[in-house]
């Protein structure tokens, strides 16, 4: 548990929640935000109440099972929930520079040119399958350089110069045969690059991921991942990153937010999440992961049961039928309060152990 | 226990069966998606309404529909009319205006003939089964009921078109069954063994795709003798029509096949030593039939107007045979429409089981598969 | 090709093709060749688990189906241990000898979804097995449907539900009750775990381990998360463009790497470490396409040890000493970087505990804590 632990030099030091300084940048607040699905075999709770902060320049990691609703919060985000969901309330503050008055997405009409110019300048999004955001019947090039003529107000000549930098920016290594290939003749990592510049050709303030590592091999994934570390640091920008994975959201997170069942149940450091979490699901979620170079076989430790189907609402704690540690006539009656954990204002956690 | 006469066991049995969605096979399913979209639903009732009615043409037709009234050439539609308290209707009569040269029928408003229900009439064989000569209406002669007027020679346009329909609307049937039998053999043993096969197959496909399906349809229906007897030509048609529509359905097949033999459960089926016959047996047509249903009830309209399409040019079903195409070719001058529009009725009867049709297969096709 | 007594072997591989013909023109012509699988040798234990590792694409499913005869090998034998047959090559059997065999190899699939038919009960898709083997009918069958789902930790209530009642994890859990109907000797897990969350991925491998102690199995465990494959098999191998790179025991292949490949994918593995954030050895490139492999060592356009040897020698998988074996032309004498080893069951990182519930909030005894399904 001691911080002399840490191993090599050449690790990249992660960052501790520093004393908060008392106004704190933060561009994206997300305050309460219930989104709920009305289908017709009954209504989905997708999003339960989820708060949560971004600061400026930082990397937020949102974990949790498929069906959590990590998907969800960051659509709502950018007004992009599916029919039939809708959000039923809440705010999500969004703050382009420092000390400016937050706007409230949620007020704005999510076709107003307002919203499209936010969506395009602001905030962009990359997602899991990249042929859902790119356009198969255009070139790459031409679909980054449309997006900056958009959003730059840039002619042709110097957006293709943009667009060719941009690609050789997130290590393609042959940037202008990229630019002239349509999607299709990537591979899955070229694509997911190719989907990143675009997301990036604007310099947006914040940048959603949508479980963007996903569905490519372990050595794609390290590639992709350190170069969307390299260029946050370089532009600065703050990135929503949604993931299962908990090895990635070690690399890549500076906090953590973890989900269950539409709502936020702890939220820490990402050095907090792995050394010091204290929600039962948090527990078991990193008990349950094989950890390499272990010499003795232990067994995995897993979680009993399976996310409960959608449509069911659980009274008090959501993870009271799968917790270990569950006490009957609280946790299945009361939904635990949001409490911080031994006084550190940035670790909160909703569990009646903590009350 | 089962003796108590109370309702709960039965309604917390009802209650048990509608938690457990898990039980409800998939096809129960798509019945309830189906019964969602109401338009459809009202297609299909309409449709089976049509059939009942088609079916019983002679019984609910007051009139034989081959009868030739020298009397009542182009009659108008009878005037219903509640004076008697009765719906009844007046008599009519035919009269040659000598400087136009056109037949005009008079109405004569003196008396009342009222439609009388369950009256004898004409004798004829029902589904050429049952024999009967009761009618579900008539009047009392000299009066004649022509709901839907008469045609150029008195012969009453609602007995042909219900007549008329046992064709038209058969043929949709007879053909699609042959549809579905030809386009499921090919489709699925072109996507299952795939390789050869499938080749060949899918070229065939090509070559009757690539003409054009009104000459073609033309050039084999000029090919039938004319003389041929009325239930032989029938099938003659059917067949030409089900030729060119089998490949649509074949290409639907081939494609669900396809996915269902690359997917696991088949590798699991034949890893458990299955053979094929019984892999295609329990996975692949059980799993293509809602897509086949689909298919069929989509090709049907085609299939109508293909064949009102042949016999309004002659080249389908021949009088004496009626079918909605024959009867549409007496509407053939505007000369005619202009003077008797009730001689396009068939045509309406076209447009709504065609429109039924349609609708009742948008439906399940939302059922069977509602992102698509 | 090897040291081990061919009784404790159940199953050698030698030497094994697959390739798909690409057809190209008017006349789909073949004009290439997808080198799916091009020449793979390995040999599994009884009672072991042989770990198949390799990115997407190098073919590891397609070894897979060969091996069961689920495609048609191009070349090459596949000798398994029949229990009543004693040594066979399944890819020469004829259909009739082949119907015998095939009940001592089973597979389990990676997608949850297309592995079991939506149209049929769960009870009919494990029965079915037993059915097309006439192994059981009737009451009998019902039972034995019931034992398996026992088994594998469902309810005997659920053979008369249907699978889209049912979650990723218990799919699985179905796909595996199925393929134990028939009491296999051999199962070849193809990705069981990888479609599935961590929580229901440690269920299911622990399941997999109970069975295998259970029912005396042996897996051939296909899988990309070599984390998962590390815990779960007692040696690995590791695929390249159809072509194994690597075969040794877990232990040494993770500490003690002997191919440049193999050390690329474990230097990639995002551990879950927040304080050992480290830059992975890069990896360049894609995996290339099978059906127009580089020339050489497979691997040499993308390795960092590639000498000019590389470019025209492909070298052979060959024993390093101690069951080791590896197809890397510098195998002796490079010294790669494997996993760090750690003391004796203890992790870089303390594994948290759970903490016990207050007894002072507990409010009602009476009630027990409500589980479901699983
Ligand atoms: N179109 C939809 N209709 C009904 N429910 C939906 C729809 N889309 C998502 N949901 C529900 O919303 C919840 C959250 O989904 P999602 O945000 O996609 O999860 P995640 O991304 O964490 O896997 C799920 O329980 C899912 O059932
Ligand atoms: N039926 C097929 N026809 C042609 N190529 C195939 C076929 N099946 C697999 N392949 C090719 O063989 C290679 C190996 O595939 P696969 O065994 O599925 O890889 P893995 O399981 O390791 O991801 C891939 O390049 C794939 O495109
Ligand atoms: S509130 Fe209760 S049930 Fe929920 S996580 Fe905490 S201890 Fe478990
Ligand atoms: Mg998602
Ligand atoms: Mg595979």
């Amino acid at each position: 548990m001691s911080v002399a632990q840490q191993p090599s030099s050449s690790a990249i030091p992660t960052s501790a929640p520093e004393s908060a300084a008392p106004e704190e940048d933060i561009v994206l607040e997300v305050q309460d935000l219930h989104v709920y699905f009305y289908t017709q075999i009954g209504v989905v709770r997708a999003l339960n109440g989820v708060s949560f902060k971004i600061p400026r320049g930082k990397v937020l990691g949102i974990v949790g099972e498929s069906g959590c609703g990590k998907s969800q919060t960051s659509l709502a985000t950018m007004q992009l929930i599916p029919r039939p969901g809708k959000v039923e309330s809440g705010k999500i503050l969004f703050r382009e520079f420092n000390n400016q008055e937050p706007i409230d997405l949620l007020t704005l009409e999510r076709n107003s040119d307002e919203m499209r110019n936010i969506r395009g300048d602001n905030i962009s999004m990359i997602f899991q399958e990249p042929m859902t955001s790119l356009n198969p019947c255009y070139t790459v090039g031409d679909q980054i350089k449309e997006a900056i003529i958009l959003h730059q107000g840039v002619d042709k000549e110097e957006a293709h110069t943009r667009a060719v930098d941009i690609l050789r920016k997130v290590g393609m290594p042959n940037p202008e045969r990229i630019a002239i290939s349509y999607p299709h003749q990537l591979s899955g990592g070229m694509r997911q690059r190719a989907m990143i510049a675009m997301a990036l050709s604007c310099t947006p303030t914040l940048l959603i991921a949508d479980e963007p590592t996903t569905a490519l091999d372990v050595t794609t994934e390290a590639q992709i991942l350190e170069l969307m570390r390299d260029l946050q640091r370089e532009i600065g920008m703050s990135i929503m990153f949604i993931t299962h994975n908990l090895g990635v959201v070690a690399q890549m997170c500076d906090e953590v937010a973890v989900m269950y069942l539409g709502r936020i149940v702890e939220w820490a450091s990402v050095d907090d999440i792995f050394y010091n979490p204290k929600h039962p699901y948090t527990i078991l979620l990193l008990r349950s992961i094989p950890r390499l170079g272990s010499e003795e076989h232990i067994r995995l430790e897993s979680i009993k049961g399976s996310v409960p189907d959608p449509y069911t609402r659980v009274p008090g704690c959501p993870f009271h039928p799968r917790c270990p540690s569950f006490m009957p006539g609280l946790c299945d009656v009361e939904e635990p309060p949001e409490t911080t954990v031994d006084g550190n204002a940035r670790h909160t956690v909703r569990c009646h152990l903590y009350t | 226990m089962a003796s108590v006469p109370t309702t709960a066991p039965e309604s917390a049995g009802k209650k048990k069966k509608v938690e457990d969605v898990g039980q409800i096979p998939q096809w129960k399913l798509m019945v309830r998606r189906f019964r969602q979209s109401r338009l459809s639903v009202a297609g299909g009732i309409v449709l089976i309404c049509m059939y009942i009615i088609v079916i019983l043409a002679e019984f609910i037709a007051p009139n034989d529909y081959q009868k030739i009234e020298a009397d009542y050439q182009y009659a108008r539609p009878s005037e219903i009319t509640f004076a008697a308290g009765w719906p009844g209707i007046y008599a009519q009569q035919a009269i040659l205006d000598k400087e136009n040269f056109t037949w005009t029928v008079e109405t004569d408003y003196s008396t009342v003939y009222p439609i009388n229900f369950f009256v004898e009439g004409h004798s004829y064989k029902i589904l050429g089964l049952f024999e009967s000569n009761i009618h579900l209406f008539g009047v009392q002669a000299p009066a004649k009921l022509y709901f839907w007027g008469a045609d150029g020679q008195g012969r009453d346009i609602f007995a042909r078109v219900l007549k008329g329909g046992q064709v038209s609307m058969s043929v949709g049937l007879v053909g699609v069954t042959m549809v579905i039998v030809l386009g499921s053999i090919i489709g699925t043993a072109s996507g299952y063994f795939g390789g050869m096969i499938d080749n060949l197959m899918q070229r065939t496909i090509e070559l009757i795709q690539s003409f054009p399906t009104l000459p073609l349809w033309l050039a084999l229906a000029a090919a039938l003798p004319r003389e041929m007897p009325v239930v032989q030509r029938y099938f003659f048609i059917t067949l030409v029509l089900a030729l060119v529509d089998w490949t649509g359905l074949a290409r639907q097949v081939r494609g669900k096949v396809m996915a269902y033999r690359s997917a696991d459960y088949t590798a699991a089926a034949l890893a458990a030593g299955g053979s094929h016959l019984r892999i295609i047996l329990t996975h692949m047509l059980p799993n293509a039939l809602s897509h086949i249903i689909v298919v069929a009830a989509l090709a049907i309209p085609g299939v109508i107007l293909g064949e009102t399409a042949l016999s309004f040019l002659g080249l389908g079903m021949l009088p004496p045979a009626v079918s909605w195409g024959v009867l549409l070719r007496d509407a053939q001058q505007v000369q005619v429409i202009m003077l008797y529009p009730w001689m396009l009725t068939p045509g309406i009867a076209v447009v709504l089981a065609v429109l039924c049709f349609n609708l009742l297969a948008d439906g399940l096709r939302d059922a069977v598969d509602p992102y698509g | 090709m090897t040291t081990v007594p061919s009784d404790d072997i159940l199953l050698e591989v030698k030497d094994l093709k697959k390739h798909f013909p690409i057809h190209g023109g008017l006349l789909r012509r073949v004009v290439g060749q997808v080198k799916a699988v091009d020449g793979v040798n390995f040999y599994i234990k009884k009672g072991e688990t042989l770990g198949l590792v390799g990115e997407s694409g190098c073919g590891k499913s397609t070894t897979g189906r060969t091996v069961m005869r689920l495609l048609e090998p191009t070349a090459g034998e596949v000798i398994f241990d029949d229990p009543k047959l004693g040594k066979v090559n399944v890819a020469k059997l004829d259909s009739k000898q082949l119907k015998q065999v095939r009940p001592n190899m089973q597979i389990i699939f990676q997608d949850p979804f297309s592995s079991l038919d939506p149209r049929m009960t769960v009870g009919r898709i494990i029965a079915e097995p037993l059915v097309i083997n006439n192994v059981a009918s009737g009451q009998a069958l019902r039972d034995r449907v019931a034992d398996l789902l026992t088994v594998v930790g469902l309810r005997p209530e659920h053979a008369s539900r249907y699978p889209h009642a049912f979650s990723g994890g218990q799919r699985q859990r179905i796909g595996i009750a199925r393929a134990l109907a028939l009491n296999p000797k051999l199962i070849i897990c193809d990705e069981p775990v990888s479609a599935l969350d961590v929580s229901i991925q440690a269920q299911v491998l622990n399941l997999l381990e109970d069975l295998q102690k259970q029912f005396d199995l042996t897996y051939l465990f296909i899988a990309h998360d070599l984390s998962v494959v590390e815990h779960i098999s007692n040696r690995v191998a590791v695929m390249y463009v159809g072509y194994l790179v690597e075969m040794a025991s877990t232990e040494e292949l993770y500490h003690n790497p002997k191919h440049p490949y193999t050390e690329a994918l474990l230097a990639a593995i995002p551990k879950p470490d927040p304080r050992n954030r480290h830059r992975p050895i890069r990896l360049p490139g894609d995996v290339p396409s099978p059906a127009n492999p580089p020339s050489g060592c497979y691997f040499h356009p993308r390795c960092r040890y590639a000498k000019d040897i590389c470019k025209v020698e492909r070298p052979k998988l060959r024993d390093v000493g101690n069951e080791h074996w590896a197809a890397c032309h510098f195998a002796e004498e490079l010294q790669l970087a494997g996993v760090p080893r750690y003391g004796k069951s203890a992790h870089a990182m303390p594994l948290p505990t759970v903490p016990p519930p207050l007894p002072n909030k507990t409010k009602s005894e009476s009630a027990p804590a409500p589980v479901s399904g699983d």
